[in-house]
């Protein structure tokens, strides 16, 4: 296991240098900062020692050999708009993403998961047909649109939970559930199609042979070898999710990551853009080494190189 | 699922919510019960967050409302009448044309305790120089000189009638605490003078703010004000059905009939702050060069139909470069420019294009109120005359960088709350010259002889002087001003500290 990690924990190091790379010639190209930071009436001059104060005139190699340079050193730049650590007004915010995001999966695993299973068990039935349209409603409405509807219905009509904000608890049900519609139908439709593909080999046939009970071959015997792909979904899944977030955070004003880099990114606060998506691509990347190692608990067969 | 995002501030979602919210009966909870929070805490949902409490470094308009609570500048203009206001100067006098001398109230403790000085006036002004956003404010700002403890002496270059309105941006900061803690450590904890302290401040969630108890102008109501951002507008709203918050800021247009029939809410209404100018590129080889093609496009825009139909009357006309109630308007001028299709096709021949001419007139999408469904009625009522647009749309981003070179035909500047006609006028025409797009040196001399004059009526005339000059050759389109739309709690009293004109701060206190 321990070398596997280790060989793991080393890719991700030319992935980032990538992912850096990617991103700082993509703000860089999407315009300079100056016109939409400055007032609309600065004269080129202004402009010019704005770029100079922020080494935005330098050329991009340098700019980028520099950046790098600072990146080795923890120091991910500071912010054009109001000059804070990059790095630090990220990482405030990335508690909330967490938050929903794990929130919304815990939510999704809770439910889709058996639904895709009963699902299964009961092949071609209403109550299969029943969940599987609501996995391909859910999967193709906008998730700014069930987040207002939510808001409507369980803060606006019902009074049940709260409109907006991060205040305890009850504050992440709705932007949590309306987060979890965009993963629950995947994990509802993949666990299905796991199941009966399971269903199909040689090792259950062998259990249902040894008389066991139906039960015991679905949880014990097929669950565990479907979960496999369902698992490496997921976690592809959790990018997706993190994107996702942005939307949800921004209708439920939730102060994560993703309202601010959309903010960031209408401002071209190059900076803070470039370490949100560093961040944000750190975590996805831990992420899915997290879930190639619960593949690996899952199917030991994986491990050998 | 879709993850669209990229319209998530449009309209037409908001218009949807808005139907919804109040299509459906709100029988489950009577409302009125709840509601206003009273005196003891005004809950408010701004449109963003601020980054730094520092003006210096955040003078977004998010940024400026809020830490115009926490700091005071020497003056500010306040009132329906728009009047220079004392605040942090107690009074100012110009021993001659280009010296102001500022005498400070005595006696004004930043939030810590400790007495506001002239130091930390001068050291403000050297904020505001070394800050590529603020600079402008101070531009003409030559020399600040600590006379006493209480008295500065600003010099300028030449005599700057517009200094006292450019001083409203200019906050008083502590020197001493600001020096202590650090550029980046004040903006995130800040200390003024201001009527409110910062008490709590949980980034991208809410700020709390307490009324100060040792506020020059006595301890302000309510005791506290917390603001929320909430980028998304129906959301805002739904906070606002709710009673989640008392004031909303930017009611969406659509929405904004419906909160009218809400009994339990109201719509508060700041006339035209939001000004939006079209440049014309005079200068490039194409019609536009013609002073009559320009005088045909501004005859042609039904402005009033496109105010009524499109901005549902959330706007003001304009057919000059100020509005009605600014300082300088020109009745007289102001109707040259009135809508007159026959003249515009008559010019249009006159100048040689008796088949009409094609212009392309950059946009940029989300960039104001209803911009792109104002622009396609623009682009007809100008069909209809034989001036044929193609709208370009770009990003934002692109239209500008395109415009400071110089390479558009008609483009746009957007201008929010400006106090003096100098800052409007001299703004706009200054990038039209460095970049030349267009220039007039009537117009030029008399950007400078207003700036000069500091008596107030000859100012005034010489205001209206130039308003008739950029009428009769403009360098613009003149379209309209958009205005800004809050919501209230109907048993809320909060309004507007001053909204007139150009209009000033708002202010969640009384």
């Amino acid at each position: 296991m321990l070398p596997y990690l280790g060989r793991r924990l080393l890719q991700l190091v030319p992935t980032l240098l990538g992912v850096t790379l990617v991103v700082f010639l993509l703000v860089r190209v999407s315009g300079d900062p100056t016109q939409l930071l400055l007032p609309e009436t600065a004269t080129p001059e202004d402009r010019q020692l704005f770029r100079s104060q922020h080494g935005l005139d330098r050329p991009i190699p340098i700019q980028y050999a520099e950046y790098v340079g600072n990146l080795l050193r923890g120091d991910l730049g500071r912010s054009l708009v109001d000059d804070r650590s990059a790095l630090d007004v990220v990482l405030q915010r990335l508690p909330a993403t967490v938050e929903l995001t794990l929130a919304a999966i815990f939510i999704a695993v809770l439910v889709g998961i058996p639904v895709g299973i009963v699902s299964a068990v009961r092949r071609g039935s209403v109550l299969d047909r029943l969940a599987m349209l609501g996995a391909l409603t859910g999967q193709s409405m906008a998730t700014f649109w069930v987040g207002i509807l939510l808001i409507l219905i369980f803060a606006v009509q019902l009074r049940w939970l709260p409109v907006s904000g991060r205040d305890g608890p009850a504050h992440v049900v709705l932007p949590a559930v309306t987060l979890s519609l965009y993963l629950m139908p995947l994990l509802a439709r993949m666990t299905r199609s796991s199941m009966l593909e399971v269903w199909r080999q040689d090792f259950v046939r062998t259990a249902r042979a040894k008389g066991l009970r139906e039960r015991t071959v679905i949880l014990r015997h097929s669950l565990r070898a479907a979960l496999i792909p369902v698992v490496t979904v997921l976690g592809l899944q959790f990018g997706g999710a993190l994107a996702g977030a942005i939307v949800t955070e921004s209708v439920f004003a939730w102060p994560g990551v993703g309202t601010f880099v959309l903010d960031a990114i209408y401002k071209r606060d190059y900076p803070v853009v470039q370490a949100a998506v560093l961040v944000v691509a750190t975590v996805y990347i831990l992420t899915n080494l997290l879930v190639d190692l619960l593949y690996v608990a899952l199917d030991p067969r994986i491990r050998e190189p | 699922m879709a993850h669209s995002f990229v319209h998530l501030h449009r309209s037409p979602r908001a218009a949807l919510m808005g139907l919804i919210v109040f299509a459906l009966p709100l029988t489950v909870v009577d409302i009125s019960a709840q509601g206003t929070t009273g005196e003891a805490e005004r809950k408010v949902a701004l449109t963003a967050d601020v980054g730094s409490m520092d003006p210096y470094r955040d003078n977004s308009v998010v940024g400026l409302e809020i830490q115009g609570h926490v700091f005071d500048p020497l003056v500010d203009f306040r009132g329906p009448d728009f009047t220079p206001t004392p605040l942090v100067a107690e009074r100012w006098e110009n021993p001659d044309p280009t010296t102001w001398r500022f005498f400070l109230r005595k006696g004004i403790k930043f939030h810590d305790g400790k007495e506001l000085t002239a130091e930390d006036v001068k050291f403000s002004f050297e904020l505001a120089q070394a800050s590529p956003t603020a600079k402008a404010k101070v531009a003409n700002v030559t020399d600040v000189g600590v006379v006493d403890r209480h008295t500065v002496e600003v010099k300028t270059s030449g005599p700057a009638a517009s200094l006292l309105a450019n001083l409203t941006f200019i906050y008083i900061l502590p020197k001493a605490d600001y020096q202590a803690k650090g550029a980046e450590a004040f903006g995130q904890k800040p200390i003024g003078s201001g009527a409110y302290r910062v008490e709590r401040w949980d980034k991208g969630q809410r700020i709390v703010l307490a009324a100060f108890d040792r506020y020059w102008g006595g301890k302000k109501a309510p005791a506290r004000i917390l603001i929320r951002p909430i980028a998304e507008g129906s959301t805002r709203l739904a906070e606002l059905v709710t009673g989640g918050v008392d004031v909303i800021q930017d009611v969406p247009v659509e929405n904004v009939k419906q909160v009218r029939e809400n009994k339990e809410l109201a719509v508060v209404q700041a006339k035209g702050i939001r000004q939006i100018f079209f440049p014309i590129n005079a200068r490039a080889d194409t019609p536009l060069k013609d002073k009559r093609v320009r005088l045909a496009i501004n005859l042609a825009i039904d402005r009033d139909t496109i105010l009524r139909d499109v901005l549902q009357g959330f706007g003001e006309a304009r057919t000059g470069p100020f509005g009605s109630r600014q300082f300088g308007f020109n009745p007289e001028a102001a109707k040259l420019l009135a809508y007159n299709p026959d003249r515009a096709k008559a010019l249009l021949t006159e100048a040689g294009h008796p088949n009409g001419i094609d212009v392309t007139w950059n946009l940029c999408r989300g960039c104001w109120l209803k911009d792109t469904e104002i622009l396609e009625t623009v682009a007809s009522q100008l069909k209809a005359v034989g001036i044929r647009v193609k709208i370009n749309l770009l990003e934002v981003n692109q239209l500008l960088a395109n415009q400071n070179i110089g390479n558009f035909q008609i483009g746009m500047i957007r201008w929010s709350r400006q106090y003096d006609s100098d800052t409007i006028i001299a703004g706009i025409q200054a990038q039209s010259t460095t970049q030349k797009w267009y220039a007039n040196e009537e117009v030029d001399k008399l950007i400078v002889k207003g700036r000069e004059t500091l008596d107030r009526t000859a100012r005034e005339k010489v205001y209206q002087e130039l308003y008739k000059a950029m009428v009769e050759d403009p360098g613009y389109v003149f379209l309209h001003a958009q205005d800004s739309v809050w919501g209230k709690r109907a048993t809320s009293d909060w309004s507007f500290n001053a909204f007139v004109g150009n209009a000033s701060m708002t202010l969640f206190f009384k």
